[in-house]
């Protein structure tokens, strides 16, 4: 049964109060600001990704306003922080920020909600204390995480210090964050915690954090927390499968744009590159498509190379995409671990790092290497499933940093120090080879190289485009035609496909002819254009043959009431004839199949074919002697404008 | 015969160029070994049109792979088979060899079960018969060229006292040469040399490139990068690749910069701080 209270919000009693503090994590990820919110959250995203989908995990992050009265329990939360002692003078000053924050009518929010992610599980049974039940956990302990019961993925996932939602609660002004979730079944539900400190209400003594649930009596001595349906605010609804994380009272400076895009390409350009993420920033859109033009722009990087000294993602997606990596084997005296190393030497860059990346696609570390800080260099380090798991060994609690202090056994704790020494060890060797190669001893240049570094940079391109194998020990080198991949027509995120889909296609189908006199285009009183046979489509049928022109992608013709339409025959070797084939003695009758407009045959052309919308469709009778098997390409002609 | 240029069959045919198929690929990729007197080639295909698919299996249409060098070899491959052996003494590799591999019916075949097509056909699929013998799938062309001297080199730089110009930049057939008359303009006494060697070095791709146009467009001012044959000249088709690797799509005498700045890495750039270094450190 249902405690028949009307409150949103709930915190355990205890019998008296023995920590003054607020929770230590709290400000650890204060001190990170929005990078360490970002980084928190999707990372979340990342681990929470449908096993069975391909595609990359969607995390749409807004920001905006907010007014008060439609966060739930807003009033009962206020009478606890008027509620709090504070003790000592960093807990009082926080105190005296948050009741500086609690008369506000509207504040800021920020939301990041994902999708093709599984969500969590279980929510209808509330407080369940089951491992299956991932609602269970995540809304009512911490310092816990689930564990995935597939190891291989436990491995890859990022984090396992189990205090990430605590990163949500540290952005708010009043430590107050909520999570909406829709599980499989379509299921929502609204879940949400406050951080305050142990405090006295009415009488009696309450616990730090507050959780927002109703209370269900399970039997004489225990109660259970249950969640609430979610019909709140739309802010906080999430309607398809997966999470999303909201944040009231925002902290000033959290909300913007530009940093949070930054603070997402800065620790997931790797997973974003690899088609592993997409992230929308306020309707900005981070994918594999559009991440490369946003490092390389001066909005959100700098670009000079010589001037870049804190924020290396420009310099690591370039090395990721253009380096060839080598391997790299890096040993804790006990056991071998194999890492990739992308790495590129360039002497512009006055800071040398090493981006240490996970297999999920999150950049851990900055890393110096001793002695080589401020060395020419720019390296991406990436390991397997292995290297992960001890990677994420290593890590500190908020993953910035490898180190070996937190590491309590003491066996474990050296075998880390060599590890984090060798790593060290191995990169100054590649560095020094590059510096070596790239600066030859002696004063006097040798002359065959001037144009060595230039041209080094040129081969390793053509390298990995092409391939050789030697044959009769000479190099035979293989290239292919180039191939794009098409777009499958039931994806799920179809609006993002179709962008992408704009983007790629710009490329006017649409070729201008000249005339065969060279005369120029304002001289002659129509235009020739080749269509290429992308945008025609064609088929025999019994006797009738169906032809359709899409225009839409060339704006010259977009535009015009209607054209003339011409055509060659291609023979077997490719070639075009283009006077061969007679309309006249091969056609019936032309019309469109739309209205029944009929169109005219004249000097081999089908005259005044209509454009409606940008697209042209006819409907071609044959006649018995028509050669059914031929090819064509097509030609359009239009009146000249000028 | 390999199918290179782009036309409109009277049916849909599935290439990776076409819309006909709304979301299949045909994508062959070869690789070639060697013993002592065959040539082993290897091939891998991806195609993933269910209609097709069902149609090997039913062994209603062939498998050919075309081998084009100095003339045409087919070779009827089942969907199980992985490579082919060709006698040396019938395939020479010393000129180019293209490869493709293609889909042809071994009887009439009727569409109504293809769920593959785009909108268009789909509405004519009922009534869709394609006769024997018929081309039904052609895949991307993979390309061995003949044995090059210079595989990956782009460049090459002479001395040569008796030019008539200080500087003189030329087109070999594999590489671009860039000639000195002194020794001296190669700044080799400094040492940022390589450089200050790439103002030529822009001078030399910004030729290139041009003749680049001049030999593959088809009205000498553009080349559209996508649907072109591949070059035939050895440094035309370095250019080609380092091109499409930047994901340039187009080339016209207006954009020649654009591409040299897409394809080169920064070379002004480096150029300048190069300069600057000089200037400030005085040597």
């Amino acid at each position: 049964m249902l405690l028949n209270e009307t409150n949103y919000w709930r915190f355990s009693k205890i019998p008296n109060i023995e920590e003054s503090n607020f929770n230590k994590v709290l400000e650890r990820f204060y001190d990170m600001k929005v990078t360490g919110l970002v980084r928190e959250n999707i990372q979340n995203s990342l681990d929470g990704k449908f096993k069975s989908y391909e595609g990359p995990v969607s995390v749409k992050i807004q920001t905006g306003e907010l007014e008060t009265r439609c966060i739930p329990g807003n009033e009962e939360l206020i009478d606890r922080i008027r509620a709090l002692q504070g003790r000592n003078s960093y807990t009082k000053e926080t105190i005296r920020h948050m009741l500086n924050k609690v008369d506000q009518r509207s504040v800021s929010y920020i939301s990041f909600e994902d999708q093709n992610t599984k969500g969590l599980t279980g929510a209808s049974y509330g407080q369940s204390n089951s491992k299956q039940h991932t609602w269970g956990i995540y809304a009512y302990n911490k310092g816990v995480h689930f564990e995935e019961s597939d190891s291989t993925i436990e491995t890859a996932r990022g984090g396992s210090h189990g205090v990430g939602k605590i990163a949500s609660n540290a952005a708010s002004d009043i430590h107050l964050m909520f999570f909406a979730n829709c599980d499989q079944n379509g299921e929502q539900h609204l879940g949400g915690t406050i951080q305050l400190i142990e405090h006295a209400y009415k009488d009696q003594y309450y616990r730090a954090s507050g959780y927002f649930a109703k209370l269900q009596q399970d039997n004489d001595t225990s109660t259970k927390f249950m969640p609430f349906k979610n019909d709140f605010h739309e802010v906080f609804s999430k309607t398809t499968r997966g999470l999303k994380i909201i944040i009231p009272y925002l902290r000033k400076g959290y909300a913007e744009t530009d940093d949070i895009i930054t603070s997402v390409c800065d620790s997931f350009f790797m997973s974003i590159i690899e088609g592993k993420l997409e992230v929308e920033v306020n309707n900005i859109k981070i994918n594999s498509d559009t991440i490369h033009d946003i490092v390389t722009s001066s909005t959100y990087y700098e670009q000079k190379i010589e001037e870049v000294k804190k924020i290396f993602t420009p310099l690591y997606v370039n090395t990721y995409l253009e380096k060839a990596p080598q391997n790299l084997v890096i040993s804790d005296s006990r056991q071998n671990f194999n890492f990739r190393l992308y790495f590129n030497y360039d002497e512009r860059i006055t800071k040398g790092r090493v981006a240490i990346v996970r297999t999920v696609g999150m950049k851990i570390e900055d890393l110096k290497v001793k002695g080589n800080v401020n060395k020419p260099f720019n390296a991406v380090l990436i390991g397997g499933p292995e290297e992960d798991s001890y990677l994420k060994s290593l890590e500190n609690e908020s993953h910035t940093e490898l180190s070996s202090d937190h590491i309590k056994d003491p066996i474990l704790q050296r075998q880390a120090k060599r590890f984090i020494n060798n790593l060290s060890k191995e990169i100054s060797k590649v560095i020094e080879s590059a510096i070596k190669a790239n600066n030859p001893a002696d004063g006097m240049i040798n002359t065959e190289d001037i144009l060595y570094v230039v041209e080094t940079e040129f081969k390793q391109d053509l390298q990995s485009s092409m391939g050789t194998v030697l044959i009769n020990n000479k190099p035979v080198v293989k290239s292919k035609t180039t191939v794009k991949k098409k777009e499958k027509r039931n994806a799920k995120e179809n609006i993002n496909k179709n962008e992408k889909k704009d983007r790629k296609q710009t490329r006017n189908p649409l070729k201008l002819q000249k005339s065969p006199s060279g005369e120029h285009d304002g001289e002659s009183t129509s235009k020739k254009y080749s269509a290429h046979p992308e945008m025609v489509e064609r088929i025999i049928v019994q006797d009738k043959e169906y032809l359709n022109f899409d225009f839409t992608k060339s704006a010259e013709i977009m535009n015009d009431q209607s054209c003339d339409i011409g055509l060659a025959v291609i023979d077997g070797m490719g070639v075009e004839h283009t006077n061969e084939f007679d309309l006249a003695s091969s056609y019936l009758d032309i019309r469109n199949p739309n209205n029944f407009t009929k169109y005219d045959i004249e000097n081999n052309l089908i005259k005044d074919v209509e454009i409606i919308e940008g697209k042209a469709q006819l409907e071609l009778s044959l006649l018995p002697q028509y050669n059914r098997t031929l090819k064509f390409v097509y030609y359009v002609e239009v009146p000249n404008d000028l | 015969m390999i199918y290179k240029k782009n036309a409109n069959f009277p049916y849909p045919v599935l290439t990776n160029d076409s819309h006909s198929y709304a979301e299949s690929n045909f994508i062959l990729d070869v690789s070639l070994e060697e013993s002592s007197n065959m040539y082993r080639l290897k091939y891998k295909y991806e195609l993933d049109s269910p209609f097709l698919e069902n149609l090997l299996k039913e062994n209603r249409v062939q498998l050919l792979l075309i081998i084009q060098s100095r003339d045409n070899k087919y070779y009827r491959v089942e969907d199980t088979d992985q490579y082919v052996d060709i006698p040396k003494s019938r395939l020479s590799l010393n000129k180019r060899t293209s490869v493709q591999l293609q889909i042809q019916s071994k009887e009439e075949i009727n569409f109504s079960l293809n769920e593959d097509l785009n909108d268009f056909y789909l509405q004519f699929k009922e009534k869709l018969n394609v006769s024997k013998h018929a081309l039904l799938a052609y895949s991307n062309v993979v390309v061995f060229e003949g044995s090059t001297t210079k595989p990956f080199e782009l460049f090459e730089k002479k001395v040569n006292p008796t030019l008539s110009s200080d500087i003189k930049i030329e087109l070999g057939t594999e590489t671009i040469i860039i000639n000195y008359r002194n020794p001296e303009y190669q700044f080799v006494e400094f040492s940022q040399s390589n450089k200050l060697n790439n103002p030529y070095i822009y001078t030399g791709l910004s030729r290139a490139l041009h003749q680049f146009i001049i030999n593959n467009g088809e009205d000498q001012e553009t080349v559209d990068l996508e649907v072109c044959d591949l070059p035939s000249s050895p440094l035309d088709i370095k250019l080609y690749q380092l091109m499409t690797k930047k994901m340039v799509t187009e080339i016209s005498i207006d954009s020649i910069d654009e591409v040299i700045h897409k394809i080169s890495d920064h070379i002004i750039d480096k150029y300048i701080s190069a300069i600057k270094g000089l200037a400030q450190h005085g040597d």
